[in-house]
């Protein structure tokens, strides 16, 4: 059964655009992130146009992570003072992604740092995740516990200490100075609006191994702080350019409801090193592709693109 | 007496010969599509009749076109090593749909007739009039993968000598907006009738009001998305607890 997207102004299988929401949300289930670095690219493959991919994935990813935050809010476990930092320098970073964004299509090599962005942010950060867990793996016997120290050290550099804006983050039990968590931001921010993702993928382990806070209040501060950013995002995008296809993002968004709700499902009965080297590996083969259509000569050196 | 009778109408027949016998004459069966949110494509049937029947040195060709747009066709290279966009080429007001129907092998008409008419796919006015460059060759096969441009030489077909039927197909993605189909009736090369008939195509339904919404009230679309997203965000959530509880 094929629907007519009135924004996208093109016929997809109902069931094909169900089934991308759902492997979106069993990412997003499994591992707490937005699935949007999965979820743009294939949208974008099953021959959407490229804006209206990024600004749809914008406002499917309003729906997901807000019903991510509001679990975690549940349980206590979003530290709202960190999350508001994060998002003043998440807001501006994203401007300036945004003015980046269309300076880099005047100049002609969007694509060309849309790829890069993938390839050398996300890829670098699955290489890492993935040596991490295999270590972790070979190190822990079966029911071994993992030490959170190594985590903690990390961030103890004694430049950080000696930043000015010291604050005190009470429900992280941190203290540091704010223009750390801004700067996170501030640099998610701008990836964000390159890359059109959530930016979870990047934000958790820099909350993690960075600002050195809790592992249980990193993922409902991150959601907490991408709500408000895609909210943003959608909106600009609605204004700017009208790219916001509300059809097609209603339909990813019942697939990834359902899809998270398998993801929970699956999540406990794997353990926490396992699922890092699934992500790695399924990031790795989405940045693998992108570093592939730089590298190979492609099938037809000609492209037609729409002029708005 | 008879016979007078019979003289004096054809006398007075002759001057309105035309009137009531046009070469030419056709229409189609809708003029109008609507693009809803089942939307797969459609076919419409263009009928009409001639006064004469074809012979060998004549061609009746039909031309259907859709609004204009403009296109960047872009050429990658390799730098180093990777491969980059080279070179944008753009295309400013081009047809968004031209498809050629034609019965007659066009042997007869000129080179200027074809051109002006734009009769064959080659011939079409696209920036530059070379049709083996790399970047006007690029378009046309894209748009003929979409279906969006077509020369098409078996879709005219005759009921008797007079009576001709043709189906023109719109693919998925066409754009909507005006269409013009224009049928032509060549006669050893020199154009004896031509006939031109509207067709609108347009978003309806759902889909259309979607669309209208987010042109015209750009930031409540937003708005509407965003609370409407958080909403099923919050369903989700709800009903994730029920569950779990």
């Amino acid at each position: 059964m094929d629907l007519y997207f009135p924004i996208a102004e093109m016929s997809i299988n109902v069931f094909l655009v169900l089934g991308l929401g759902m492997i979106g949300g069993i990412a997003s289930g499994l591992f707490g992130v937005g699935g949007g670095f999965l979820m743009t690219p294939m949208l974008i493959f099953v021959g959407v146009p490229p804006t209206v991919a990024v600004a749809t994935q914008a406002n499917q990813l309003v729906a997901a992570s807000v019903s991510g935050f509001l679990g975690h809010w549940r349980r206590g476990h979003v530290d709202v003072k960190m999350g508001g930092v994060l998002l003043v320098g998440g807001i501006l970073g994203s401007w300036v992604g945004v003015a980046l964004f269309s300076w880099l299509k005047r100049m002609g090599h969007i694509d060309l740092v849309i790829s890069l962005c993938y390839v050398v942010f996300l890829g670098s950060l699955a290489l890492f995740m993935l040596i991490e867990s295999v270590g972790f793996m070979l190190r822990t016997p079966q029911n071994g516990t993992v030490s959170v120290k190594t985590r903690r050290d990390f961030h103890h550099h004694p430049w950080l200490l000696s930043l000015p804006f010291m604050m005190r983050f009470p429900k992280s039990k941190l203290y540091i100075s704010a223009l750390l968590p801004a700067m996170i931001g501030f640099f998610v921010g701008i990836l964000v609006s390159l890359m059109g993702i959530g930016g979870g993928f990047l934000m958790v382990p820099a909350m993690i191994y960075l600002l050195g806070m809790p592992v249980h209040m990193v993922p409902g501060t991150s959601l907490f702080q991408i709500t408000f950013v895609t909210a943003m995002v959608t909106l600009l995008q609605s204004v700017q350019n009208q790219t916001v296809d509300m059809m097609l993002a209603m339909v990813l968004i019942l697939g990834s409801v359902v899809g998270a709700q398998l993801g929970i499902k699956i999540a406990p009965r794997i353990r926490g090193e396992r699922l890092r080297f699934i992500l790695a590996l399924i990031v790795l083969g989405v940045c693998g592709q992108m570093l592939a259509g730089l590298l190979l000569k492609p099938a037809s050196l000609f492209a037609v693109v729409p002029v708005r | 007496m008879t016979v007078r009778i019979v003289f004096l109408f054809l006398i007075l027949a002759v001057p309105f010969r035309d009137a009531w016998s046009q070469p030419l004459l056709a229409d189609l069966s809708h003029h109008m599509i609507a693009i809803q949110t089942d939307f797969q494509g459609q076919d419409l049937i263009l009928f009409g009749t001639l006064d004469a029947a074809l012979g060998s040195e004549d061609d009746l060709v039909i031309v259907v076109k859709g609004p204009s747009e403009t296109l960047d066709v872009r050429q990658k290279g390799r730098q180093g090593r990777v491969w980059l966009n080279e070179k944008v080429v753009r295309f400013e007001n081009i047809p968004s749909f031209y498809h050629i129907y034609r019965y007659g092998s066009l042997t007869s008409l000129s080179d200027a007739t074809l051109a002006r008419q734009e009769l064959t796919l080659d011939r079409m006015k696209l920036n530059t009039k070379d049709p083996q460059n790399p970047f006007r060759l690029a378009l046309v096969n894209s748009k003929k993968r979409w279906g969006l441009y077509k020369e098409d030489t078996t879709s005219i077909v005759f009921r008797g000598p007079h009576l001709f039927r043709a189906d023109v197909d719109f693919p998925v993605r066409v754009k909507t907006g005006q269409y013009s189909v224009t049928v032509y009736l060549f006669k050893k090369g020199e154009i004896i009738a031509a006939q031109t008939t509207p067709l609108m195509i347009s978003k309806d339904g759902i889909g259309a009001d979607i669309f209208f919404f987010a042109h015209t009230h750009a930031f409540w679309y937003g708005v509407l998305a965003i609370v409407l997203a958080l909403f099923s965000g919050w369903m989700a959530f709800v009903i994730m607890r029920k569950r779990s509880l």
